[in-house]
């Protein structure tokens, strides 16, 4: 059962197609699993089609309706291939959205990069843009407890695998946890299956050293 | 003094506004209901037979409304014209993925106009939700109540937006038809990032009562 979920705003701004590549890769990955969530954004996307159904009309180019319609004689069935996401065991409980970005391997994070005390982290590729918000998996072994730290600015993190807590309350697979400026927290993750998830922040990387995706992640 | 007549001014110019509305509405309201029926018939077609009658018949209803929403949205009419393209070869290739119990045609339209803008502005596939994919939750039972208010949504998404306050609904129409980011709207408006993002909060959540027919609370 989720207990923390997305804001209606962050839904909302998905259903209507302007989040930002990472922030729609984590509200994809939620609503994957989350109905309540899903269902708010079927809500907004029926609002988007109500004010596609009201727009105003204007002429269509008739060599538009030719040409597509010699597109759909020359192939009439494809398009499945852009689908097929790998099968690999490892990646079972990973929502297929998110699938796709991530490396191969015998276990999940056997491709990923090595951070200080055990943390794995992997920095998903969304493609070319300049956006600036950025999308990180972060693996935390069993009952790690991170830095008391801040944040500078918002930050969403998606429980995929285990879990953890801080003063705010306890994260369990599935789950969002969303955190600001004035957030200032102490995690510890899950005693025995640690934690795997997806964190999504805005901003440039400050730090560049070694320790540098650690510190990042943890913005001190 | 001043302020009460700038109140009253304000307030009979949304009133006026509300007016305009609804009289609009009337001619707007009925037509559609007519014709999601007869798209889903055609669409229905194209999945089945792969009918291209049915195809063009479908794209000379719907194409031109698609047309006037990207072009709304901000794209001449070359760049309109091929996404129009492109969302009607996709509606080609999906049809059989339409669900008429799951959402309206005009909702079904929407989502992939919106996902071919995006996939074309940005140069890269948007991460969207799988719909086939084996982890997906099974939606939660509609409770009566629902089911009513789900009938009753294509009269109510309009007039919500239209209910919510001006500060409210100008946020709403940004965020939809100048496709602007938070904190784009917050730039323009000259409004701190965090009040653009509890306006839009408040708005969307006011929205979401009204279109799930549960104003109460």
């Amino acid at each position: 059962m989720i207990k923390h979920h997305l804001h209606p705003e962050i839904l909302l701004s998905y259903a209507a197609g302007n989040t930002s590549s990472s922030e729609s890769l984590i509200v994809a990955s939620h609503i994957t699993v989350c109905s309540k969530c899903r269902r708010e954004v079927e809500t907004f996307e029926k609002l988007g089609g109500k004010l596609l159904e009201e727009s105003d009309s204007v002429d269509v180019n008739a060599s538009s309706l030719d040409s597509i319609m010699s597109k759909i004689s020359d192939h009439v069935s494809v398009d499945n291939a852009s689908d097929v996401v790998s099968t690999n065991a490892v990646f079972k409980n990973i929502p297929s959205v998110l699938r796709k970005y991530l490396p191969d391997g015998s276990n999940l994070t056997e491709n990923w990069s090595k951070g200080i005390g055990g943390i794995k982290y992997f920095d998903i590729d969304l493609g070319n843009s300049n956006q600036n918000t950025r999308a990180r998996m972060l693996s935390i072994p069993p009952g790690k407890k991170l830095p008391h730290h801040g944040h500078e600015s918002q930050e969403l993190t998606l429980v995929i695998q285990g879990g953890f807590s801080d003063e705010n309350g306890s994260y369990d697979v599935g789950d969002v946890a969303i955190e600001d400026e004035k957030n200032i927290h102490t995690p510890i993750s899950d005693s025995k299956e640690g934690c795997i998830c997806l964190v999504v922040y805005e901003g440039n990387l400050k730090f560049k050293g070694p320790l540098g995706p650690i510190l990042n992640f943890l913005k001190i | 003094m001043f302020l009460e007549n700038t109140f009253e001014t304000a307030n009979l110019s949304a009133k006026m506004s509300y007016i305009n509305y609804k009289q609009d509405k009337t001619y707007k309201v009925l037509k559609p209901a007519v014709k999601d029926e007869e798209l889903t018939n055609l669409i229905g077609l194209v999945a089945t037979k792969k009918d291209k009658t049915a195809f063009s018949n479908l794209f000379k209803l719907v194409g031109p409304r698609i047309k006037g929403y990207l072009m709304k949205l901000g794209s001449n009419d070359i760049v309109a014209e091929d996404l129009l393209q492109e969302v009607m070869l996709t509606v080609w290739r999906k049809s059989e993925t339409f669900d008429r119990s799951k959402a309206a045609v005009s909702t079904w339209l929407f989502t992939i106009a919106r996902n071919k803008r995006i996939d074309m502005l940005r140069k890269e596939i948007r991460p969207q939700l799988d719909p086939m994919d084996p982890m997906l939750t099974p939606n939660e039972e509609e409770s009566a109540d629902d089911a009513y208010g789900s009938k009753q949504e294509s009269l109510k998404i309009t007039d919500a937006i239209n209910l919510l306050p001006d500060e409210q609904s100008i946020l709403i129409k940004m965020t939809y038809y100048e496709d602007k980011s938070h904190s784009m709207i917050a730039e323009e408006l000259k409004m701190p990032l965090g009040t653009v993002k509890s306006r839009i909060r408040l708005a969307s959540t006011r929205l979401k009562k009204l279109l799930e027919g549960n104003i109460h609370d």
